[in-house]
């Protein structure tokens, strides 16, 4: 148990008979009251988001959670199979837990995986990924001058990113993983 | 920042003042929690006090017929909070009170300081939306009034929506659930600037009642961004000692300090036979909202989370 007000992104908290990760949260003080907290739960099982008020005062469970830096090697219809490059122990992954998320996995990509008894419940990606750019869109001549400086490209893996028009195929980039837009080119 | 506040403000003959950071009676308001401090004097004598939370205490002492309309950028402190993108234990407060503005006029001012300070940091406010919190929850918590609030009708209205609530909650609390759980992420997803006006009774602490039953109050939201709550200020006298004396008790309950009643305030408030407006707006909020900033550590210099 552990107040409200101590909680973090990425902590897993037993609430109503599930599991859930924390993935957002606010503190608010009311000009009148007490203060509460705003937060947003991934539940571990069906990857159903809600977003709930606690009073801050208001006690949660926490559950002991283990991270261990992994790597993305292989999807299948069920799960993303992930490897821990020390023990070289394979972890699946059920694909709700990851979500539209799975769209930055690529061959390599290095995660944070957090185990609860063994199992899998969250999977934190990097805040940016790099990636090679597969296929970019010729600059269109006149593109600058009318404002309209980005264009569609896409990524080694499929994954679909918006970039200025100076990106060329065969280009290294960096991809905020948060809103899937262009970052910076890797040189 | 402050050069354009303070244009604003002279341009509208308002008097510039500096009142006290450290003060014998901050404002009791029972949520608080204060930087408790004291002065030692040569001869030994202690001083106990606090920083304030806010100037207004000594802003509303201030105003008479003589000086009717007053600002001041302070800086608050307050203690026993988040510290976090949107929360510094000292900041930069900006308030105002004018004598003789009714509520109504205090909107119109306000909207015309936030177009005045957008226009200046070239900042594209869209059109405002003013909105009332019964609007509000008739619309998002199927509560048709809050003319007669009560724990009632809001345990009512969460369990309808299959919200928790607590034993423990007060009527402010309850609101509070509704309110965050419901009504805020409508406003978050507005583009534009909302203003949140007429609160219920019970969440009137230093406004007016208006005729209607509801507070004068007003809260304004930028992009899910809370900047200010302002009031038709109550200045009767009598129902002012009251609330204090309330708000001590619901202190002591919370086992925070109680600090002396503010008898220079009351004082004050009596000889005041006219309206008052009065407005507290966080500043370092106001500029991260017309910088798009993404927290209060990148507009305050040297903040708390930077410090520490």
């Amino acid at each position: 148990m552990a107040n409200v007000s101590e909680i973090k992104k990425g902590m897993v908290v037993d609430w109503k008979s599930h599991l859930w990760l924390i993935s957002e949260f606010q503190h608010v003080s009311p000009g009148k009251g007490s203060a509460f907290t705003r937060i947003k739960l991934k539940n571990i099982n069906t990857g159903k988001v809600v977003e709930n008020t606690f009073k801050s005062s208001e006690t949660l469970v926490f559950v002991d959670v283990s991270k261990k830096n992994m790597t993305y090697l292989f999807s299948d219809d069920l799960a993303h199979t992930f490897m821990d490059m020390v023990s070289y122990e394979q972890v699946g992954v059920d694909k709700d837990l990851i979500g539209d998320d799975a769209k930055y996995l690529k061959e390599g990509l290095q995660v944070i995986v957090s185990q609860n008894d063994e199992k899998a419940v969250a999977v934190e990606l990097p805040k940016k990924i790099e990636f090679e750019v597969g296929y970019a869109e010729p600059a269109v001549k006149g593109d600058t001058a009318s404002g309209n400086v980005m264009k569609n490209s896409t990524m080694e893996n499929g994954l679909e990113v918006r970039v200025p028009s100076f990106i060329k195929t065969g280009d290294k980039i960096l991809v905020n993983s948060d809103t899937c837009e262009y970052s910076e080119r890797v040189n | 920042m402050n050069s354009v506040v303070r244009q604003f403000f002279v341009d509208r003959e308002y008097l510039e003042v500096e009142t006290p950071r450290f003060v014998r009676s901050p404002d009791i308001e029972p949520t608080l929690s204060h930087l408790e401090t004291s002065v030692t004097t040569l001869e030994g004598r202690k001083l106990d006090g606090a920083m304030i939370t806010s100037p207004e205490y000594a802003l509303k002492k201030l105003v008479s017929p003589e000086i009717s309309k007053v600002f001041e950028i302070a800086r608050v402190f307050r203690n026993g909070e988040p510290l976090d993108s949107l929360h510094s234990a000292e900041f930069t407060m900006l308030e105002w009170y004018r004598l003789g503005s009714s509520f109504k006029e205090g909107i119109e001012e306000t909207k015309k300081f936030i177009e005045y300070v957008a226009n200046s940091f070239e900042y594209e406010l869209k059109p405002w939306r003013i909105v009332t919190v019964e609007e509000l929850f008739r619309e998002h918590c199927g509560i048709e009034s809050l003319g007669e609030p009560s724990v009632e009708l809001y345990q009512g209205a969460l369990k309808a929506h299959d919200l928790d609530f607590d034993p423990s909650d007060t009527i402010s609390d309850l609101f509070q659930r509704l309110f965050l759980n419901l009504v805020q992420k409508h406003i978050d997803s507005l583009p534009n600037p909302v203003i949140v006006a007429y609160y219920p009774r019970h969440e009137a602490t230093l406004a007016k009642i208006n005729d209607d039953g509801f507070a004068e109050r007003f809260e304004i939201y930028i992009s899910g961004v809370e900047l200010c709550n302002a009031y038709g200020e109550l200045t009767d006298a009598v129902e002012q000692r009251s609330r204090f004396e309330v708000e001590l008790e619901e202190r002591r309950k919370l086992g925070k300090r109680e600090f002396p009643i503010d008898d220079e305030l009351i004082a004050a408030l009596e000889k005041i036979d006219q309206p008052m407006f009065g407005i507290a707006l966080g500043l370092d909020r106001l500029i991260m909202v017309m910088t798009g900033a993404k927290s209060l550590d990148d507009v305050i210099l040297f903040s708390t989370n930077n410090l520490f």
